[in-house]
């Protein structure tokens, strides 16, 4: 088990084979960016087998014995996205902004920390993810901007 | 006269952190340092849109900053 709680969650993900991609504030921090979050924003296919998966790969939490396989394939019109508040507090996405798991693809990297390789996105992926209204995306937004310069 | 800031030490504390791998240990350093001072959040499963989870974790930050932002305790309420 790694001692940082988050990656090894990130390593059990790796080991079942799950797709996802880490957006949120997460990803924005490992774009440059450091600041303060709470949630683990995972952005998921809509996908029963991989459904079956995120949920073997959660078993070590006693509140993922409440997730139903059936929500990891929600219709696309309206996708319900699902929280799992437990020792981690972790938001299953099915869209962020409009942006899915396909639609992002193009912006998908793989970074390697300690050892576990993270599903993460680059900074364009991670401003279409982001919204123009909401205070915490803006201040995100305008951070990635000025780094984008940078690069 | 301008303000002025000492630095000792070594540790290089820029805006922005260009290596993903210090990038992820200083965010989740932050994290630890903040781990306590955080409102629990209930536990259990969920299932809504985007927008609801976006308005719980407003109402928990309101939540906080009351706490932190509360008037003193006065003499009165300590004899009450």
């Amino acid at each position: 088990m790694n001692p940082d709680a988050l990656l090894d969650l990130l390593g059990r993900f790796q080991a079942e084979g799950v797709a996802y991609v880490l957006v949120g504030g997460h990803a924005v921090r490992l774009n440059g960016f450091n600041r303060t979050t709470e949630d683990i924003d995972i952005l998921l296919p809509s996908s029963l087998e991989n459904g079956r998966k995120v949920i073997k790969a959660l078993s070590f939490l006693s509140s993922s014995q409440e997730l139903d396989e059936a929500w990891f394939a929600p219709p696309l019109n309206e996708p319900e996205n699902i929280r799992v508040a437990d020792t981690l507090l972790i938001d299953l996405l099915f869209a962020a902004n409009g942006q899915t798991y396909e639609s992002l693809q193009d912006h998908v990297r793989t970074l390697t920390v300690d050892g576990v390789d993270i599903q993460t996105l680059d900074i364009e992926g991670l401003l279409k993810t982001k919204t123009d209204y909401r205070a915490k995306d803006r201040i995100d937004r305008e951070a990635l901007e000025r780094l984008r310069k940078l690069l | 006269m301008t303000g002025m800031t000492r630095i000792v030490g070594t540790q290089n504390r820029s805006e922005f952190i260009l290596d993903p791998v210090e990038a992820w240990h200083r965010g989740r350093a932050l994290d630890q340092m903040l781990a306590t001072a955080v409102i629990p959040v209930r536990r259990g499963v969920l299932r809504a849109p985007h927008k609801v989870f976006n308005q719980l974790d407003d109402a928990r930050q309101l939540e906080q900053a009351r706490l932190l932002n509360r008037p003193p305790p006065t003499s009165d309420d300590q004899t009450s």
